[in-house]
Order: structure tokens, then sequence, then C-alpha cells
């Protein structure tokens, strides 16, 4: 994952041309529904000469040693089309020692004009493999291991009919559910309130140490059984005044919002 | 109470051993631990009188999961495999605009048997445009 790499082109398959490899999926095929594929979603990296309007002489001339990134127009692909692993070096992280490519600039459409920008490559979305924490490995060979995505939902609420007193509710879900199960009121598992007054990051202080360990990798017993678990937040969920709280945005009523 | 003591599944680390909490079991399930921290209060908003601090009480998100993991009614309906990628784009999900910039961007997605909506996700709005004849046979 986040490897760089040789593949066959998807369209025209005597090509060859370099990528990303974004993630691993299940491809269901519309007439074999049952039987999911393994398969590769690739991005990729154009060539010097791909390049269209931005392709000017400076550009050509470091063509030989240099690819552009662009983030459009994924390729999923069969994981045999893969040829081999290239090492490039993108130029916003500090130097390898061996490289075959660097990539310095990304290219991305506006959707606002629909035209192709190019800008430099610290400006890219950065793939998960480039921050998230590397969990740790089951400590035995042959364990079970369950991963969770916990969605963080916090939420204020009233609590007197006619007295300002809000209380806030940290809830979270589980990510690994079905809709129609996640939506059920008993699957919203309550983890605190804020007091009236009182701040998120207060609350949830205790429970960061927690989280933390979650995302390296925890032994649980499971029916008798010591399972691996590994669980990371992959979504808050807030309504407008908290989204805005969370985010250190001003709200509606400011004078010169982030959001006007 | 023989029954009970003879039972294969009775533990005696179940029994309470105070009157107190046996009471409180009539009543109601034992509950998740529950642990205590003190946070400021910002003073703004309450009267000048009441305290700086008050407790906070938070349930441990490990002991969720572990009581999650121990029930096998949620665990057989969870989803543990990788990413699915589907040929019949039907969600907003589907399209790439997911995990993409929130504030521009462009997707169109297929429903009602190929009848084309697209679909523009611009600054703060959700734009949803019919192709006339759909919404012509809607009405």
């Amino acid at each position: 994952m986040g490897e760089f790499v040789e593949f066959i082109d998807n369209s025209n398959q005597r090509e060859r041309r370099f990528g990303r490899i974004e993630a691993i999926v299940s491809l269901l095929l519309p007439q074999d529904s049952d039987h999911p594929q393994d398969a590769l979603k690739m991005s990729r990296l154009l060539r010097h000469n791909e390049l269209g309007i931005y392709c000017s002489r400076d550009r050509s001339r470091r063509g030989h040693k240099e690819l552009w990134m662009i983030e459009e127009d994924y390729q999923i692909i069969p994981p045999n089309h893969i040829i081999g692993r290239v090492l490039v070096w993108l130029k916003d992280v500090s130097r390898p020692e061996f490289y075959d490519f660097q990539i310095s600039e990304i290219l991305y459409r506006d959707a606002a004009t629909n035209r192709i920008q190019i800008r430099p490559v610290n400006l890219r979305h950065r793939h998960p493999s480039e921050y998230v924490v590397a969990p740790n490995p089951s400590p035995v060979g042959n364990m079970k291991v369950f991963k969770f995505m916990i969605d963080i939902y916090n939420d204020d609420f009233g609590t007197f009919r006619n007295v300002y007193h809000s209380l806030g509710g940290i809830y979270i879900q589980i990510g690994n559910m079905p809709f129609n199960l996640r939506k059920q009121l008993k699957n919203h598992f309550i983890v605190g309130f804020i007091p009236f007054g009182g701040h998120f990051d207060d609350v949830m202080r205790p429970l960061l140490q927690e989280l933390h360990q979650l995302e390296k990798g925890v032994a649980m017993d499971m029916d008798n059984e010591t399972v691996w678990v590994i669980a990371s937040i992959g979504l808050v969920t807030a309504d407008m005044p908290q989204g805005n709280d969370l985010c250190d945005v001003k709200k509606q009523g400011a004078l010169y919002g982030c959001r006007n | 109470m023989m029954v009970i003591l003879k039972h294969p599944q009775f533990d005696s680390q179940d029994a309470a051993s105070n009157i107190r909490r046996l009471r409180s079991r009539r009543t109601r399930l034992p509950l998740l631990p529950v642990k205590s921290h003190s946070v400021v209060i910002d003073d703004r908003k309450t009267p000048s009188t009441s305290n700086p601090t008050k407790l906070a009480y938070t349930i441990s998100i490990k002991e969720h999961l572990n009581h999650i993991l121990n029930n096998p009614r949620l665990m057989e309906k969870m989803y543990f495999g990788r990413g699915i990628e589907t040929p019949e784009k039907s969600e907003l999900w589907h399209g790439d605009i997911w995990q993409r910039s929130p504030l521009y961007g462009d997707a169109t997605i297929s429903i009602d048997n190929g009848k084309t909506r697209s679909m523009t996700l611009f600054g703060k709005t959700l734009l949803i445009c019919f192709q006339w004849n759909t919404l012509w046979e809607n009405l």
C-alpha cells in the first residue's frame, strides 16, 4: 500500500506505466457478484510527454528522471498486472539513498474551472501510508485480528425546558456495522458527557492514551479466545455548532466568520 | 438456592458481597465501569459563585469494544473485510469525490435504471440536477 510500481495499463495492454497502489480492494463483477475478486486501485504517474500544455522545454529536459502525479482516473487492475517496484522520491520528504524517479509537481483538476492545474507536490492529498500509525503485529502468529473503525459523535442537548444549561454528549459508533444496525439507538455507545461550560478536549483527554493504545493494537478476550484488536478513529461526526467548536471556527453569528 | 449453587455456570465471583449492591441489582443490571476526572469550567458561561471545576464521567472505549466483541449477535453481522469496488456506482461515495476536497468537486451518479441525475458538491450547497424527462415522468 502506498508503494510506487510499474504496471500494465488497463486500456492499452502493451503499454507500461508507473503508478501508486492506492488501495487493495475487492472487485464485484456484475456477472459474478457472489465471488469478489482481488484487485488493486492504482493512481497514475504521468511522463513528461503526457503533460499536455504543461510540457515545457524545462520539464522535457528533466523528463528522463522525473514523473508527475495526477489525482484522477484511478485504474482498477488485477494483481498480476504489476511488473515491479520502482523507487520514487517525493521531493517534499527527505531524500532516499537510491531512487529511480523523482516527483516535484502534481496535476489536478480545478472543479470550478474544469481545467488542469500544476502545483508543487507538497500540496497533494497524503496517502494514508504517509501518516497513519502502523499497528503492531499480533504477538502470536495465528491470532485472529479484528480492525474496528470508530466514529466519534458529539452533540449538545438542553437538559431543562426553560433554563439554558446544555450538556454535550460524546458517543461512539462502530463503522464496521451495516447501516441498519448502526442507526439503532442501542448501538450508539456513550463515552461521556461534557458538563455545561466544559470543553470537549478536557473530557476526552484521559481517553486519548487509550485510543493511542488501540491504534497500536491490544489483546482482548473473545469467547475464551484471545484476539488482537486494532481500533482507530475513522470519522468524527458533529452538527454545525459542535463542528465549529471542534475545528476552532467561529459560528454563524460571528461578524467575520470563517464560512461567510 | 441449591439449584443455583450447583449450576455449571455459577461463579462465586458473580455473587454480590454487600447488601446495597444486591439491592441495586434487583432494579437494574450492572453498568460498565465509569471513571471520573475533573475538568475546567468556562467562567463566562456560569455564575461567578459556581465551582471552577466539575467532574466529568467517562466510560472506556476499550470496555465498549470488549462488550461488542463478546456479543455474537453483533459480531456475526459486522464487516471486517477490505474495501469493495462496485461497477454500479449508485451512491455518492462510490465516486472519487469521497475523501477529496470538501469545498469543490464534481460527481455524477446514475440511479433509476440509467436515467441520469447529476450531483455537484459545490461550496456549501449540494445541487441536484435532474434530467428533464426524469422529472416529467415523476410528476
